[in-house]
């Protein structure tokens, strides 16, 4: 088994490295304290026109073809640089971009995608409610088939990109009395029953969105509310032209939007130990530089683990996906969970190595320490991540 | 147009800079290369002419085979093709990079060359110059703006000299170098870097250039600048100006 880089990518990498250090890092700071839409469009602007937003997507619409091992491994800079972004843009293109990539019809992906892949459209998916998150087979919002149109009624809670967003994809679950025979959910009383994905537009009538939520973290990413008040959705527009398979597509998308979420996590071990390396030879104490401390040590060998370890299982969880590999999703949340739960960790250990300097804003380790939280709930939380191991687990074994 | 741009492959400006310990050259063990920072104003500069007027960007490189990367990342930001001079490992003076890049332009015939005004390893700010008089070409270093002007085939350039802008005109061929002012360098994007591996590279060994490059200066030793020593805290402004005086900085 072998592990090389072509030299393509090698320079691929350290093209977009220096992108992200110099171009997206010094904004990150502003982007945080004073959110602004239109500085974070600007970002993914510079991402688009570098390539990396369509970057995963297929080269027949628009995008690249890179394999998830590389792109993974490039938005490690792009999470380290900037949370915000890099989850705006990871929404973006693995959320909405690849959900019609893997589900959409020919005319879906050649309407939608090379205007995806070129940042000129940005993205949403909105799964979870106000009443629902973990347990996405209980949302609320209905579609209800009216000729030509599906009317659509809910409201959709923390949907990433939600007020920069042009097109939405809205999942919402069709009234019985339209199911579609062919679905896979035909008894009609399952919980899955009629879910389904719906690919609508910004200047859709009946779609609102709301004003962004004031965060704790990763503030510079633009989080609000949707609401659908009788959206009138053309019939042509039910992602993949099917009813009914909206929830196992959704899975399947989170399979690889997780691997997204653990190279959030891992972006920000990854500064948190750049700034603790740096703050720890040059702060003396007891005429010695903090570096020459073993708690000190201790706390910054524990991010250096978190960062290696976390790209090993990164690259393996991406390697997964690439070769299509029935533990990609399994693998995908240990990802996510194992660098999320170490993350939030570390991230802290970084502010303490800091001390009450790193208690004050415009420290980065303190944005660090409130970005990394996200890490631990988005996609799933650390408690729906164990569930879907063990019961996939358990599956395997037959006892379930 | 067909712009002839330089693409030298230097150690990156920000990394630390270590001896060998014998002296007889930088520790490159871990060390990152890169274009060198004023090659890649040049390179943009041409890239932005031939957007502009149409035509052809040729990068050429002289070193060793680790020069491909060089050249690589100037075809991914848009340059056309690619050569690499093999040298093969030998030390080159200025003139002698200067002889070989006339030596290519003979061959390639180019209606403007740009390169930057020096290299930031050595520093030397010699080959435009020479370049320009071993061709018979009227030159215009530390550019900070170049207009062209194709149908009275003129150059109007502005330089960064001591006591401000100077403005030149010149008739092309011409040789240009670039100053830091004269753009800011594209990234080169995902589909460029992309895109470059199928771009024409051609390597020329030195040997089968016939040209004398025997160097004129010969390299004895590098040195690392001397270690700053530690200065000296005084009581008051008597004392200070006494030091002064006794370091000769103040001369009564």
């Amino acid at each position: 088994m072998e592990f090389l880089w072509s030299d393509e990518e090698k320079s691929l990498f350290s093209e977009f490295e220096r992108l992200c250090r110099e171009k997206i890092e010094p904004k990150a700071e502003k982007l945080d304290r004073e959110p602004s839409l239109s500085l974070i469009r600007e970002n993914l602007n510079i991402l688009a026109d570098f390539g990396y937003l369509g970057a995963p997507l297929p080269p027949e619409y628009g995008g690249l073809g890179l394999k998830w091992v590389t792109y993974f491994t490039m938005s490690e800079y792009l999470a380290k640089a900037c949370a915000s972004t890099y989850l705006s843009a990871m929404a973006h293109t693995l959320l909405c971009a690849n959900f019609i990539t893997m589900f959409g019809t020919e005319k879906q992906k050649r309407k939608y995608l090379p205007e995806l892949s070129q940042g000129k459209l940005i993205g949403v998916l909105c799964a979870t409610e106000p009443g629902c998150g973990s347990d996405l087979a209980a949302l609320k919002t209905k579609a209800v088939r009216d000729g030509n149109y599906y009317i659509i009624n809910g409201t959709k809670a923390y949907a990433t990109n939600g007020p920069i967003g042009d097109l939405f994809i809205i999942l919402a679950r069709c009234s019985e009395n339209s199911q579609n025979s062919e679905s896979d959910n035909k008894n009609p009383k399952s919980k899955y029953s009629g879910i389904t994905a719906f690919i609508v537009e910004r200047e859709t009538p009946g779609l609102i969105v709301g004003t962004p939520y004031d965060k704790l973290g990763c503030r510079g990413s633009p989080t609000s509310d949707i609401f659908l008040d009788s959206a009138k959705v053309p019939v042509e527009n039910v992602l993949g032209g099917v009813e009914g398979y909206g929830f196992k597509q959704v899975m399947k998308v989170f399979d690889i939007g997780r691997v997204g979420m653990a190279v959030y996590s891992l972006g920000i071990v990854s500064a948190c130990l750049e700034e603790s390396i740096r703050y720890s030879k040059e702060r003396y104490t007891f005429g010695k530089p903090i570096a020459a401390y073993e708690d000190i040590n201790f706390k910054i060998v524990d991010m250096q683990i978190t960062v290696d370890m976390g790209r090993s299982i990164v690259l393996r969880s991406a390697w997964a996906h690439d070769s299509g590999s029935e533990d990609a999703g399994v693998l995908a949340s240990c990802a996510k969970l194992f660098i999320a739960e170490r993350a939030t960790k570390n991230a802290s250990d970084a502010l303490q190595i800091f001390g009450g300097l790193g208690y004050i804003k415009g420290t980065k380790v303190e944005r660090l320490y409130r970005d990394v939280k996200l890490g631990e709930i988005g996609e799933g939380t650390n408690e729906i991540q164990r569930r879907i191991i063990f019961k996939r687990l358990t599956k395997e074994f037959g006892y379930s | 147009m067909k712009i002839l741009v330089t693409a030298k492959r230097t150690p990156d400006p920000y990394s630390k800079i270590k001896l060998k310990p014998d002296g007889s050259g930088i520790d490159t063990s871990n060390i990152k290369f890169v274009i060198n920072s004023f090659d890649e104003i040049a390179i943009e500069e041409g890239l932005r002419k031939k957007e502009k007027f149409g035509g052809e960007v040729v990068v050429v490189s002289i070193g060793t085979q680790e020069c491909v990367e060089q050249i690589r990342t100037a075809l991914a930001m848009g340059a056309d093709r690619g050569i690499l001079v093999d040298t093969g490992g030998r030390y080159l003076d200025q003139l002698g990079v200067a002889k070989i890049l006339a030596r290519i332009v003979e061959d390639e015939k180019p209606d403007l060359v740009i390169l930057g005004k020096q290299a930031i390893d050595d520093d030397a700010n010699q080959v435009s110059q020479i370049l320009a008089e071993l061709l018979g070409w009227p030159q215009a270093t530390f550019a900070s703006k170049v207009d062209i002007d194709l149908n009275s085939k003129k150059a109007v350039v502005e330089r960064e000299v001591d006591g401000g802008i100077e403005v030149d005109e010149v008739s092309l061929p011409a040789v240009i170098s670039a100053d830091l002012r004269l753009n800011q360098p594209r990234y080169a994007s995902l589909p460029g870097i992309m895109k470059a591996r199928q771009k024409p590279l051609k390597t020329v060994k030195i040997e089968d250039l016939k040209v004398d490059v025997s160097p004129s200066v010969e390299v004895l030793k590098f040195e690392a600048p001397p270690q700053r020593q530690g200065g000296k805290k005084v009581k008051d402004v008597d004392e200070l100006i006494q030091a002064l005086k006794e370091s000769k900085v103040l001369p009564f």
